[in-house]
């Protein structure tokens, strides 16, 4: 993590790398992004339910963001402006290199800007500004089923979802409350989607649950290794699993951003010395730059895109 | 005569016997055409010398043993019914409700204590745990068992301690009809005395009997008819 | 429990199920009434667990009808109704007891969760709500309520049965399948399990189906008895009735070679 050079690095878009010749299109062939394509419109229709899909092998290996990927390469076009994050940051090494396999392979713009970019591809954060309606969040999920550490059997979680049996999903967090008196599940935290589907939100914060229900924009979730895509269409509902006297909550720091002062974004905790000293600083490196920028240039900037 | 409306048991032309199958389906008759009838307050004592098929009578009319000719007719819930051929869970209701069974030998779940085996049969009948609890201290009083030994499985009790607590079992609910096979034959005068009080008691509350009792005193004392068996089966 | 005209908490009719040639079990035909509990008894590869698996609803018969009279809508094949009809069923009115405790409780869970599951299967959201039944239930089947929160890896053979039985009755089942419950475990262990299950089943007038080998156990346990052999019925009745005057030659046989004590 560039920690230090998030101030100074405002540019708009990242530097385009060179287009590769002799690729199609962000790099799936047409089939293929036809099968994506369907099975995410199937993903919309049905909010939560695990389609699968013919996930192809991919320039970097499972567990990388293949499923992200592939999702990408079928919904973007040339004139989408990429933005890809991991863990909230922009620059870190998987960010940036999918990042430039979407500029070598379909030569589009990318950002780092969470306003200006139509399609967003995360792994593990949601960007702390407000999503719109006109752009796309797509997941990158390492395992899509909710249900699977209390069942092992496939057959049997999808029947269970067939037929909306999730009583077992409160035994996970009874447990959390029996041991620690309190849940304690902080990322990953089941979700129920359009009071039918129970879903796994891919590995972010449960800080980030509350963004999801009711989010304007579209959320599509990509799982490579397991071949499975989901959805949530804009405006769905999306709710935290919880008991009526353990009601959710997500977490809260007592320190503010050591960078730009932000109370109420998620916070990571960074070793800064060899004598163990810490400090906390916004996960979303984006929004930390731009709340920078607003504490030096007065309320609002000039491209006026700060909410 | 007897009085046909004070009737709660008759028993028709009943046929018992044995087939034995791994002895070359060897049949083995017990009795035949034995016909008596109960009424309440009655106490008929089954007479005759051993291996005549009294206690075989006494278990067929309780289900124990199974009957295929004949009939067992019985006033249960306000109704006649004949065992002979009734359904297994028809049987069932009548020994929870209209007849209780007091065999030789006491045979219960290991390491349940007394006074619990007692009071289960009330509980069972949905009373409540305190007025089963009290009513079943009450009969193991009269029984003269020993209070200390209430809170203790039966198991290494006496064997007159065992056969007084098989007695409490059944007591301790009121059924219409009894049958009680030798239910003194292992207790001293005393105790005897006490079973005696707890049968003549019963009679009195109009309960109807059918006992087996060697004992000469005890069936002077609480008989009021005597059948015996091999009369019967002479008379057949 | 009065009139002949009762009608059974659960019917089996012409039941046969075939393994490709093999018999499965054959024409077989039973009641089960309220509060009563039903012991089948039978050598190995008799069929009886066959059987159980079947009325149980684990296994579609070859041919044949299971009724389950159900509190609203009166006797319904089980293997006619939906399939989430079918398993809503399992995990509220019924309960099984496995032999081996691993296949009926969450081995990676707490006690208190497993305790619990059911009544979050069936809606339960209110967590000492959850705690306070579970632990009722702990106590119910004479457990240590210290054990709450350990997980059941750490319990004995005999504590593991009681947790199963917790875990099935917390929604007052009405029927309650059990596969040789107390096999496997020592003979003290035994005595006062058959104790406990007999007391709940009293006070709550669950039915039973109980399958064991052990003819002493049914003795106790069971009102009425069905002996198995080679997938067939060749004898019901009474539990006293069957093992004290057995009419079949098979059970008067399996019966003599009881060893005394």
């Amino acid at each position: 993590m560039a920690i230090s050079n998030q101030s100074e690095k405002a540019g708009n878009s990242t530097e385009t790398p060179e287009i590769l010749e002799g690729y199609n299109f962000a790099y799936l062939d047409d089939q293929t992004k036809r099968m994506i394509r369907r099975a995410i419109l199937k993903a919309v229709a049905i909010p939560g339910y695990q389609v699968p899909f013919g996930s192809r092998e991919m320039p970097l290996p499972f567990g990388w963001g293949t499923g992200g990927i592939q999702i990408t390469a079928s919904i973007i076009g040339k004139d989408d402006i990429l933005k890809v994050i991991d863990q909230g940051a922009d620059d870190t090494t998987n960010a940036i290199n999918i990042r430039n396999f979407f500029g070598k392979t379909a030569g589009i713009e990318t950002t780092e800007k969470t306003t200006e970019a139509t399609v967003i591809q995360t792994r593990h954060r949601i960007p702390e500004n407000p999503l719109s309606a006109k752009q796309i969040l797509v997941y990158q999920v390492p395992i899509p089923e909710p249900l699977r550490w209390l069942e092992q059997r496939e057959s049997e979680t999808r029947k269970m979802h067939a037929l909306a049996e999730y009583g077992v999903m409160h035994v996970g967090l009874y447990e959390n409350i029996a041991h620690f008196g309190r849940v304690t599940t902080s990322y990953n935290y089941p979700v129920q989607v359009n009071d039918r589907y129970i879903m796994s939100p891919s590995p972010i914060p449960k800080f980030d649950n509350p963004k999801m229900d009711k989010m304007p924009a579209l959320q599509l979730f990509g799982a490579g290794r397991e071949k499975r895509i989901y959805a949530v269409p804009p405006f769905t509902k999306v709710k935290s699993l919880d008991f009526e006297d353990h009601p959710f909550a997500i977490e809260s720091w007592e320190e503010s951003c050591a960078l730009c002062g932000s109370s109420n974004s998620f916070l990571d905790e960074v070793i800064i010395d060899d004598e163990g000293s810490r400090m906390f600083v916004c996960s979303d490196s984006n929004f930390c730059r731009e709340e920078t920028e607003k504490i030096k240039d007065g309320p609002v900037t000039s491209s006026g895109e700060t909410l | 005569m007897k009085n046909k409306l004070r009737e709660v048991l008759s028993v028709n032309n009943l046929k018992k016997s044995f087939i034995l199958h791994n002895q070359n389906s060897f049949e083995l008759p017990v009795f035949y055409n034995i016909s008596f009838s109960l009424s309440k307050g009655e106490c008929l004592v089954l007479s005759g010398s051993s291996g005549t098929g009294k206690s075989t009578l006494l278990r067929s009319i309780y289900g124990n043993y199974l009957t295929h000719l004949g009939e067992i007719n019985i006033y249960h819930n306000q109704s006649w019914i004949n065992l002979v051929g009734a359904p297994p869970h028809l049987i069932l209701d009548v020994r929870k409700q209209t007849l209780g069974y007091v065999s030789q030998f006491l045979r219960v779940i290991p390491r349940i204590s007394t006074l619990d085996l007692v009071a289960e049969p009330l509980l069972s009948r949905g009373e409540t745990e305190v007025n089963s609890i009290n009513r079943a201290k009450d009969i193991l009083k009269k029984l003269a068992i020993p209070e200390n030994l209430w809170n203790l499985p039966p198991a290494t009790f006496s064997g007159g301690e065992q056969q007084r607590v098989n007695i409490a079992i059944t007591f301790v609910r009121d059924f219409p009809i009894l049958l009680l096979d030798e239910p003194t034959a292992s207790l001293d005068t005393k105790n005897k005395q006490a079973v005696i009080d707890l049968i003549k008691n019963a009679k009195d509350k109009g309960t109807a009997i059918i006992g087996i009792f060697h004992d000469q005193s005890v069936r002077d004392s609480v008989g009021t008819t005597i059948f015996n068996i091999e009369e019967a089966k002479k008379a057949a | 429990m009065t009139s002949n005209k009762e009608t059974p908490l659960l019917r089996v009719t012409e039941l046969s199920h075939y393994y490709g040639d093999q018999v499965g079990c054959e024409e077989i035909n039973l009641e089960v009434y309220n509060g009563e509990i039903l012991g089948i008894v039978g050598e190995s590869g008799s069929g009886k667990t066959t059987l159980l698996k079947i009325i149980s609803g684990l296994l579609p018969p070859t041919q044949g009808t299971i009724e389950f009279d159900k509190r609203i809508e009166g006797p319904s094949d089980i293997y006619q109704m939906s399939e989430p009809e079918r398993r809503l069923l399992m995990r509220t009115d019924w309960g099984i007891i496995y032999q081996n405790p691993k296949d009926g409780l969450r081995m990676n869970v707490s006690a208190g969760a497993n305790v619990g599951e059911r009544l979050m299967a069936v809606g339960a959201r209110n967590y000492s709500y959850i705690r306070a039944e579970s632990n009722d239930w702990l106590n119910k089947v004479e457990m240590d309520l210290g054990r709450i929160d350990h997980f059941p890896k750490t319990f004995s053979g005999g504590m593991l049965q009681r947790l199963q039985i917790a875990r099935n009755l917390i929604t007052k089942p009405r029927l309650v399948f059990m596969d040789e419950p107390t096999s496997g475990l020592d003979v003290s262990v035994q005595a006062r399990l058959l104790d406990l299950v007999r007391g709940l089943v009293n006070q709550l007038g669950i039915s039973c189906v109980i399958v064991s080998h052990d003819l002493g156990v049914m003795r106790l346990l069971s009102h009425r008895l069905m002996v198995m052999k080679s997938g067939k019925v060749v004898e019901q009745g009474l539990t006293d009735q069957v093992l004290d005057d057995p009419q079949a030659p098979y059970t008067q046989l399996l019966v003599s070679s009881i060893l005394p004590i």
